[in-house]
């Protein structure tokens, strides 16, 4: 049985605790009774939770792990847009440095 | 000095344009990012929604366990636990999700950091003053601004395509880890729900009406056994919800490998869209 098969056995098994079926059927039982009915019910639920958590706990430690590989990737990005607005800047100053020189030009002439 | 001029723009934009014209056009890179960085920020609110959905399922099967068989401090103590201990890896992801949402929006930066207007300007500028120097330029100068516009998104383009190529690996494996993190909030999300509806039917909408008593507010039991009722469709929609990542990474195939990829891109966003139905419909 897969770990994610067992899971959903314990949901179903849980929901049926939970139930209006079970429910009815537990107000007509003893004091005793429903204290022992009361602590199968937070062992199913707290079971059911740790499961989903450990899972949970699996798939963080997995991106964990890939973390460093973005970050850098998020460094690398950064550079190329900064690389990117100098080449635009670059035209600017160029197109200015050129209107620059256009003037002295016809100046001197 | 024509002669050089003519050379050095088609050295340098002859070498922009092999670069980019390999690969999906920029339009799906500028997309992709789009969509990855709408997907990060939908799993980091989904992740909050599940947090939420998990501790009000606990919360209402403690007043269902008060109202049938009593509470008792072990039994509040005990699922209380588990709730921190759900919330704490639920911040882990969040965290993560949050540096998944940061990288693909600096790769959408990226893909529109060329201003256009901007850079067609910044090129006519220097047209102009060269033509005041006299130093006369093709005829076919005309065209250089739009030529050059096709460079800077070419060379964008590029780099775009550089930057995915470099972290193909990571991200792969970040998507499939992703897909199945899907799954699983889906599944634990549609649970956390089951239990509430069903508690909130049996607390707020059989026993009034199967009491002896009148209804205090007939109007609001109406609307409350409504809201009840409802409740399955958001956990259809949760399963809708968990093919985004799915898309994503058919998504992110099809751009490494020069396929049209808007289709796939497309159908990613109406699943993101999709996560934040369900995102509103739990925080409603």
């Amino acid at each position: 049985m897969k770990e994610s098969d067992f899971l959903d056995s314990v949901r179903a098994l849980e929901l049926e605790l939970f139930s209006r079926e079970f429910n009815k059927w537990l107000g007509n039982q003893s004091d005793s009774d429903k204290a022992a009915f009361r602590a199968l019910r937070t062992e199913v639920s707290t079971y059911r939770s740790q499961l989903e958590t450990n899972r949970l706990r699996v798939l963080a430690d997995k991106l964990i792990e890939l973390a460093p590989s973005l970050e850098k990737g998020t460094i690398e990005l950064q550079k190329e847009i900064a690389e990117m607005k100098n080449f635009l800047s670059a035209m600017e100053t160029l197109g200015k440095v050129i209107g620059l020189v256009s003037r002295i030009v016809t100046l001197v002439a | 000095m024509r002669l050089t001029i003519r050379m050095i723009l088609t050295a340098q934009l002859t070498g922009i344009v092999l670069a980019g014209c390999a690969g999906a056009p920029k339009s799906e890179y500028t997309a992709f990012a789009q969509a990855g960085a709408g997907y990060a920020a939908a799993v980091d609110k989904l992740l909050t929604s599940a947090g939420i959905a998990q501790i009000d399922s606990t919360s209402w099967t403690l007043v269902t366990e008060k109202n049938s068989s009593g509470m008792d401090d072990r039994t509040y103590t005990a699922k209380t636990k588990v709730d921190r201990e759900r919330l704490i890896e639920i911040s882990r992801l969040r965290v993560h999700a949050k540096l998944l949402a940061k990288y693909f929006g600096y790769l959408e930066s990226l893909a529109t950091s060329e201003a256009p207007d901007k850079t067609k300007a910044a090129i006519e500028g220097v047209i102009a003053n060269i033509n005041k120097l006299g130093l006369a330029l093709p005829s076919s100068k005309a065209a250089l601004p739009a030529f050059g516009q096709l460079a800077v998104d070419l060379k964008i383009r590029a780099a775009l395509r550089e930057e995915l190529e470099k972290r193909k690996d990571v991200i792969r494996k970040e998507l499939q880890v992703q897909e199945e993190l899907l799954q699983e909030l889906t599944g634990d999300i549609s649970h956390a729900l089951k239990l509430e509806q069903d508690a909130k039917e049996q607390q707020l909408v059989i026993i009034p009406i199967m009491s002896n008593l009148p209804l205090k507010d007939a109007k609001g039991w109406v609307a409350t056994r409504r809201e009840v009722l409802y409740m399955p469709i958001t956990v259809e929609e949760v399963a809708s919800a968990g093919d985004a990542a799915r898309k994503m990474r058919e998504a992110f195939e099809g751009l490494l490998s020069g396929e049209d990829s808007i289709g796939h891109i497309n159908a990613l966003i109406i699943d993101v869209e999709s996560i934040y139905n369900v995102i509103d419909a739990l925080n409603s």
